[in-house]
């Protein structure tokens, strides 16, 4: 089979999977005890106000087919109003996403250049000083729970230090000054001209993505540590030094590149975890993104905005995870070989 | 370093130990950073460049011509002129802005400041004219005549007119949502009549004594502006009502005008500088509430001088550390939210008014008080006792497991025979350990107690039939209009059961005509007499256990003052009483 038919059958797995997530969603949202009319409406709202809301939503008839009605309105990217926004659902997305990938890139930007060089590092010292104090590292990033961690940066940096602001995105005194372009602050502060609200917006970004950031970076450096050691041992490396090329030709040209494989997945995958992760994180720091918009649809029923977010999120799951692979079949040959072979 | 001290260091450019924050956060320090960088020029682009919408509101530039405007020469101004901003904090978001549907604390937070309604409660909850001058009510006592008072204008500039009451009414009814039901049920639009430009008047289908109370809810809003920025709907020639424009923006003629609104993160109102009511000395041009979820945040902010006031939800402990600091203070309010153990009262063994009787003397109120919610108030029979109508009379049950036992041992059960259910909501640490409390105290007496904390949307649909109520359920509740009606009616009367407000499903016919007569009367002396027996009637059957009677607790900075509490939700977040020492 070729590479792109190999291609194809994934983007279909990928579609396959997708349906059967809205449908497991869905049905979720719309089975949770609590009646998301009531829950709209507030608290003195009368019977006839919460069966007339509950009709015009739908919820009377029976969820295959309320799963339909949604599945036909997904196709032209109407998600639904949110009960508690009262907007358009994809709107609310549109609005709170950038402010997520955004966190997300800047955290995962944050892993890249820390963990791998330090993976480096610990390789080239392997069982010295350096590599015993990266494990450590490791370990506590990978073990302690990201909210944790960001809950103590706020105490040290804002609270103790008072370095850096430990909530929201920007400063509300910068806000008139920056027009909304693209939805990321760091961005639209420089479309805007407005370089102090630039500035500002770093200052907002960098707690909670070095939270955010932590257990990842830990992953990455194990990972690329222990695929470093691999392919250190390996004979064409040995070769190389042989050849008399410099140490650090040999470690980042060509050992890097070979042992970058594994690290290259493990990105993939955590920029797609980031995405969940980022719950916590966002409401820690007031965070005005995607997940803290999730996290409140899911305490006021608003079923609506749960199955939108859900289902955004798993899109850009499949998605990542799509792209790493055609990545890695770029990458490295052998990789693209395998695939067309188990298919 | 005190709160002080950091907001002076901070106020100093160039100082070694300020904060990346500090070097560009404070307008002082922006415009040097700025002046270094040369920045006539940068600053001329940020100003052409706010052809889209800015990061202190949503749409806010694109969807409205005048008040996008307005608001961004105020905000633009606003940090460098020395303006004052009093910035407070949530903790949850503001779902809508609409006047029309807004239901929960932080929405009417909003619209008390963004609306004017025709009345307003003062501290003791009795009405004062707002927007309307004075009222008069006809004979029948079915007809109220409002005379609007001159001089007040819309944000848009708009004068308030009549035209615009009847107009807001209209709307409340027809979107049918959020409290307009509390009108809907005596009112019908078509009686809504505009006299003359200042003259409206109300007519109801029957007498109803709580009207005036719940107009509190009936914010006025601009007709024309909304009209102009109607989008396609089911409402005929209104369209749909301005419903999503007024979902982003103000059209209402408050203290306050919409300056941005970033629902997930925060809100922020300025001062209406051609406000027909007056504001105190030193009352603050700017309001900003951040939506904050966490304690250690508040608290951090709190000293660091980046938040003035906290929201009302921090826990005990983060009370009592914001206290301990230099140049903050927490004030505790009594309120009149009463917490509640609402026992079903239609379901066994529950229904039996000896077993509720035994709870009530079972229970100990003084440890619930002093040791789970410290700082709040005895309850005394369903009704606060700072309402004007309280019956002293009522005999509130005191912590005495003897008297417990013998109820049970009279009414011929034995040890281990009575099991009940306790829901509470589920994380909230205070119900918690009042379910805890609960349990142990029941012990005591030979009722098993099971524990079953819910989420919040599954104790509301739990409530809509009597066999899915537990026994037993916590609910906080408190008044949304300033009459004793809102405590009544929606937690005893059988026409408002099935909610969350009723779990107790007493419908007793004694107590519904009893609320019923007190609607249609109109005497307030016969009024007091009826509520004063409508409470002795509840309390007699033990439908609730009434632990304690909330305070509310905020921290403020030093220099915050003027926050005045009014019986009516979120009427005690009205800016103007604001001020800055």
């Amino acid at each position: 089979m070729k590479y792109w038919q190999y291609l194809v059958r994934r983007l279909a797995g990928i579609l396959v999977s997708l349906i059967g997530l809205s449908i497991i969603i869905f049905t979720t949202s719309r089975v949770l005890p609590g009646n998301p009319a009531r829950m709209a409406l507030g608290a003195l709202a009368s019977e006839e106000q919460v069966q007339a809301l509950a009709a015009e939503m739908g919820l009377n008839k029976p969820i295959p087919l309320q799963y339909l009605d949604y599945m036909r309105g997904l196709l032209v990217g109407d998600l639904g109003t949110s009960l508690e926004t009262k907007r358009a659902v994809s709107t609310d997305i549109v609005y709170y996403l950038p402010a997520t990938l955004e966190l997300i890139t800047v955290s995962m930007f944050l892993t890249i250049v820390i963990g791998i060089p330090l993976g480096v590092i610990a390789a080239q010292n392997k069982d010295g000083f350096a590599d015993n104090a990266t494990r450590l590292v490791a370990f506590f990033s990978v073990s302690v729970p990201g909210f944790f961690i960001a809950i103590m940066f706020q105490l040290i940096f804002g609270y103790l230090l008072e370095w850096l602001p430990i909530t929201g995105r920007l400063g509300s005194e910068f806000g008139s000054g920056v027009s909304r372009f693209t939805g990321f602050l760091l961005v639209d502060t420089l479309l805007s001209g407005n370089l102090a609200a630039h500035v500002d917006a770093w200052a907002h970004i960098i707690l909670p993505a070095l939270a955010l950031s932590l257990a990842g970076i830990g992953q990455v450096m194990r990972i690329t540590r222990s695929s470093m050691i691999d392919v250190k041992d390996q004979d064409y490396v040995e070769a190389e030094r042989g050849f008399g090329l410099p140490s650090w030709l040999v470690t980042y040209k060509y050992t890097l590149k070979n042992a970058f494989i594994p690290t290259l997945t493990i990105l993939g995958l955590l920029y797609a975890s980031l995405l969940g992760n980022a719950f916590l994180i966002e409401l820690v720091y007031s965070w005005p993104g995607l997940a803290s918009y999730g996290v409140t649809a899911v305490l006021n029923n608003d079923f609506n905005a749960v199955v939108g977010v859900t289902m955004t999120i798993g899109v850009a799951f499949v998605s990542i995870n799509f792209l790493v692979d055609v990545l890695l079949g770029r990458v490295d040959p052998r990789i693209r070989l395998a695939m067309e072979e188990a298919t | 370093m005190s709160r002080k001290d950091i907001t002076q260091t901070r106020s100093q450019v160039g100082s070694k130990s300020e904060s990346i924050r500090a070097r560009f956060g404070d307008a002082a320090s922006r415009r040097n950073f700025l002046k270094a960088l040369g920045t006539a020029g940068i600053a001329g682009l940020a100003g052409c460049s706010g052809g889209g919408e800015s990061y202190n509101g949503e749409e806010q530039t694109t969807a409205s011509g005048g008040d996008g405007e307005n608001t961004e020469t105020e905000t633009s101004s606003g940090g460098d002129s020395g303006s004052s901003t009093l910035r407070m904090s949530a903790t949850q978001r503001f779902g809508t802005v609409d006047p029309a549907k807004g239901t929960d604390y932080t929405q009417v937070l909003a619209l008390v400041n963004l609306y004017d309604p025709l009345v307003f409660p003062d501290t003791e909850g009795n009405l004062q004219g707002h927007l309307a001058e004075d009222w008069t009510v006809s004979d029948d006592n079915q007809t109220y005549t409002f005379t609007l008072r001159e001089g007040a204008t819309f944000h848009s500039g708009n004068p308030v007119t009549a035209e615009d009451v009847q107009f807001s009414a209209e709307r409340f009814l027809d979107i049918n949502q959020g409290y307009s039901s509390l009108l809907g049920n005596v009112l019908s639009k078509e009686n809504v009549t505009v006299e003359d430009e200042r003259t409206v008047s109300f007519t109801l289908d029957r007498v109803h004594s709580p009207f005036l109370a719940t107009l509190v809810l009936l914010f006025v809003v601009d007709k024309q502006q909304v009209l102009d920025n109607a989008e396609d709907g089911d409402f005929g020639d209104r369209g749909d009502y301005g419903q999503s424009f007024l979902n982003d923006n103000d059209a209402g003629s408050g203290p306050y005008e919409l300056a941005g609104f970033e629902r997930q993160a925060q809100i922020s109102f300025s001062r209406y500088a051609d406000y027909w009511g007056s504001f105190k000395d030193g009352a603050y041009d700017n309001v900003v509430v951040q939506i904050i979820t966490n304690d250690p945040t508040v608290r951090s902010l709190m000293k660091t001088g980046e938040l003035d006031m906290s929201s009302q939800y921090q826990s005990e402990e983060t009370y009592e550390a914001l206290a301990a600091e230099d140049d903050i203070r927490v004030e505790s309010v009594p309120t009149v939210t009463t917490f509640y153990f609402k026992i079903n009262t239609q379901k066994a063994p529950t229904d039996d008014p000896a077993v509720r009787e035994a709870m009530a003397y079972g229970f100990d109120y003084e440890t619930a008080r002093n040791e789970i919610a410290p700082g709040s108030l005895p309850a005394q029979g369903p009704l606060p006792t700072s309402f004007g109508v309280h019956n002293d009379d009522i005999v509130q049950p005191t912590y005495d497991p003897e008297k417990a036992r013998q109820i049970l041992a009279d009414a011929g059960y034995e040890e281990g025979d009575i099991t009940v259910q306790n829901t509470y909501v589920k994380d909230y640490g205070l119900e918690e350990k009042m379910g805890l409390l609960f349990q142990q105290n029941m012990d005591e007496i030979g009722i098993n107690v099971e524990l079953n904390p819910q989420t919040w949307g599954t104790m509301t649909e739990l409530a809509t039939s009597v066999e899915g109520t537990p026994h037993i359920n916590q609910v906080f509740y408190g008044p949304v209009y300033p009459s004793p009606d809102t405590v009544f009616y929606n937690q005893y009367h059988s026409e408002a059961a099935s909610t969350w407000m009723s779990m107790e499903h007493l419908e007793d016919e004694n107590v519904d005509s009893l609320i019923d007569e007190a609607r249609s009367t109109v005497d307030a002396d016969a009024r007091a007499e009826l509520y004063a027996e409508v409470q002795e009637r509840i309390a007699n059957q033990y439908p609730d256990l009434f632990i304690f009677v909330q305070s509310k607790k905020h921290a403020f900075a030093d220099d915050v003052k003027g926050y005045t509490f009014r019986p009516s939700m979120s009427f005690d977040y009205w800016f103007p009483d604001f001020y800055q020492e």
